[in-house]
């Protein structure tokens, strides 16, 4: 069975802005060459540059310039298609390759439920969550001055939602709890 | 957002870069190889032949340039996000001689219905592929995040799922679903506090 929703990321920034790129210069070239065919010489503006490419030289520093750019763009994008990104989501223990069937969780899911958990634990003002890795890291405001008691509770809190979860990897909880108006 | 084609985009992007660092790598072997650097590079080619040939070389540079622009407009396109598409499902009878047709989109809306009457479920997206003899299940389940996780997991994994394999007539040959948690868009910002 192939995946649909546990899969890596697609490098679809990358090629969107290739893809406009080229499609941009491919445009303004074919007007360009029109232009030409219709009127049997080149636009002013267009010449002059033309005229510079006629007289450029294998010494020139603008060609260096020029290759070594391509070379470092052409590896980015190589790195970007073979490098692989992280998975878009967590498997559950009810996905079976067996018995055709994938189970997943969105980890913004995991965020909302762990932001929520947060925020109902008292002396909790205000909670933000990121996940990243397996860990879940929750920045908690209070107005408590007693930072330590909150910050246990909220990780109890968070831990006991997850663990209800069946996923298929543990999720690492750490709780990070600010004194409100505290940077 | 439903599933782009990651391969596809990664095959399309490792063809670009190889040809740029080509092009790269080309014009750095002129510069380190080419007899004469200190000529012009396109020294050789006579002016008065490269004028008289220019009408049929723009022609050519602007199919080339047309092609160019029709394929970087495609692989745009093909970047959009899609749901699987719906299917037309054909039953026969095996007493008597008829045929029934089912879109499958009928029976993804009528599930997402069903779903979101549950308080449970805050939202529901389903697409249904694959044959009439192995249909696939496509979803994805947004549930409230103020309900029990687990119990709400289990009404789409005993209820759900099932009740549409009872409409379908048979039961899913793959099932690919995606679970998240969601805020109740009137109780998000609603929390009451002492400050």
């Amino acid at each position: 069975m192939s995946r649909f929703w546990y899969v890596r990321s697609a490098r679809t920034v990358a090629l969107l802005l290739i893809a406009l790129l080229v499609l941009s210069v491919s445009i303004a070239a074919l007007i360009l060459c029109q232009i030409r065919l219709n009127s049997g010489a080149w636009p002013e503006w267009i010449s002059g540059l033309l005229g510079a490419a006629k007289e450029m030289t294998w010494l020139d520093a603008g060609l260096l310039g020029t290759a070594i750019g391509l070379v470092i763009i052409g590896l980015l994008l190589l790195g970007a298609a073979v490098i692989p990104g992280k998975r878009k989501t967590a498997l559950l223990d009810w996905d079976s390759q067996e018995l055709s069937e994938e189970w997943t969780m969105d980890p913004r899911g995991l965020s909302n439920l762990a932001r929520y958990e947060a925020e109902r634990t008292d002396g909790v003002h205000k909670a933000s969550v990121s996940f990243r890795a397996q860990e879940l890291k929750i920045h908690v405001s209070t107005p408590v001055h007693e930072v330590a008691e909150v910050k246990n509770s909220v990780q109890e809190h968070v831990k006991a939602a997850l663990a209800a979860i069946p996923l298929s990897r543990g999720v690492k909880v750490s709780a990070r709890v600010l004194t409100k108006g505290e940077r | 957002m439903w599933k782009t084609n990651g391969a596809r985009q990664r095959v399309i992007l490792a063809v670009v870069g190889l040809f740029l660092v080509a092009a790269g790598g080309a014009l750095g072997w002129g510069r380190w190889n080419a007899p004469n650097a200190d000529q012009p590079v396109l020294d050789g080619l006579e002016r008065g032949a490269w004028s008289d040939a220019m009408p049929s070389i723009v022609i050519y540079a602007s199919l080339f340039l047309a092609l160019l622009s029709v394929a970087s407009l495609i692989v745009i396109l093909s970047t959009f996000p899609r749901k699987p598409s719906n299917q037309k499902f054909t039953y026969r009878s095996k007493e008597q001689s008829g045929i029934s047709r089912i879109d499958t989109g009928v029976i993804s809306r009528a599930a997402q219905d069903a779903a979101k009457v549950h308080p449970e479920l805050l939202d529901a997206s389903i697409r249904i592929g694959g044959s009439t003899e192995s249909p696939v299940l496509y979803a994805w389940f947004t549930l409230r995040v103020d309900a029990s996780p687990i119990e709400s997991m289990n009404l789409v994994r005993s209820r759900l799922i099932p009740d549409m394999e009872t409409a379908l007539g048979r039961g899913f040959a793959q099932k690919h679903v995606k679970v998240d948690f969601g805020f109740n868009k009137s109780e998000s910002d609603s929390k009451v506090t002492l400050n």
